[in-house]
């Protein structure tokens, strides 16, 4: 199934979770389980946001004592996005404005969610990152950090130089 | 469905402005706004388009009455609308749905859909009929004008696809 003939959910907040919300014109044209749908995709959701609520904090406990973020932590949280959309998009379903939800629900900017998004889009194994890899030389050309990482280019922890990847 | 689409608007063409250096139109920035999509597309994983004036959070180019502060130019786009859908467990309810600001929430504890559980088509068509239902008395609320055939037509309209 492509993406444009994937059904547009979103989520609402209930307090005690997420409801997946249908557009009605998507509603009106699918012939799949729609409650089945809906309530898997709310579930899948409601535990990607545990997750990344999760690895959120751990960097934000990160920032607390002004210790370097490891870039491994920040692929974490892209992988648990791409997961999450492969989740969905296996239910025929894609997220409405999937940057306004994680912004509304993890507590943080757009502009650094793109950020995480695209270093895990140009880096597909956490292997490829190294252990010592921090996160602040991959904020600055992060797609061309991420090919570099996937070539190849800076495999070894010992390759990695502050500054050396921006 | 197209005959179910004209029938709520889900999606309808209209003009937007973009900031333009040599734009013809005065335009001044007004907060609120709502995202549009490229004509015939609709992804959602890329950067936001050219926006229109709306409620979400953010800032959409708006003609202005007296010269305005920007020039800007009109952009025909389409904005996803009409209402959403949502299954709620609500057995203290004898609604089988009901419209709760722009969501049409349909009862998923109510005891007739529980008796379609194992027939996906009788289920298909309960919450149709559920979904006109809640529309046609939530047009017929708050001074709103009644149309006590909405039900009908819109049964029809989705027998007639």
């Amino acid at each position: 199934m492509t993406r444009e003939q994937m059904a547009f959910v979103s989520f609402d907040p209930t307090g005690k979770g997420f409801t997946a919300l249908l557009s009605m014109a998507d509603a009106l044209r699918t012939e799949l389980d729609m409650e089945g749908m809906m309530s898997r995709a709310a579930a899948a959701y409601d535990s990607a946001v545990s997750t990344m609520l999760g690895v959120c904090s751990e960097i934000e406990a990160f920032r607390a004592r002004r210790a370097l973020i490891p870039a491994r932590k920040v692929w974490l949280l892209g992988d648990t996005i791409f997961r999450l959309r492969n989740e969905l998009a296996s239910l025929s379903l894609q997220m409405d404005d999937l940057y306004r939800h994680l912004s509304r629900d993890l507590g943080v900017k757009r502009k650094w969610l793109e950020k995480v998004i695209i270093f895990r889009r140009h880096v597909p194994d956490i292997a490829l990152v190294p252990v010592g890899l921090n996160w602040g030389p991959c904020t600055r050309g992060t797609r061309r950090v991420g090919e570099a990482l996937t070539r190849g280019h800076c495999g070894r922890d010992e390759d990695v130089r502050p500054g050396q990847l921006s | 469905m197209p005959e179910l689409s004209e029938f709520f608007g889900f999606r309808s063409r209209k003009k937007v402005l973009v900031a333009s250096e040599d734009g013809l139109t005065g335009a001044d920035t007004r907060q609120g706004m709502e995202e549009t999509f490229p004509i015939g597309e609709g992804s959602s994983t890329r950067r936001p388009g050219p926006v229109d004036e709306g409620d979400d959070p953010g800032e959409a180019l708006s003609p202005a009455k007296d010269g305005g502060t920007e020039t800007a130019d009109p952009v025909s786009r389409t904005a996803r609308q009409g209402p959403k859908i949502a299954f709620v467990d609500a057995p203290d309810r004898i609604e089988l749905a009901w419209v709760d600001g722009n969501i049409v929430a349909l009862n998923s504890a109510h005891p007739c859909y529980a008796k379609t559980r194992n027939d996906a088509q009788a289920r298909r068509l309960l919450c149709l009929f559920a979904i006109a239902g809640a529309i046609q008395r939530f047009l017929g609320s708050d001074g709103d004008e009644a149309d006590p055939h909405f039900v009908d037509r819109m049964m029809a309209a989705w027998g007639a696809r």
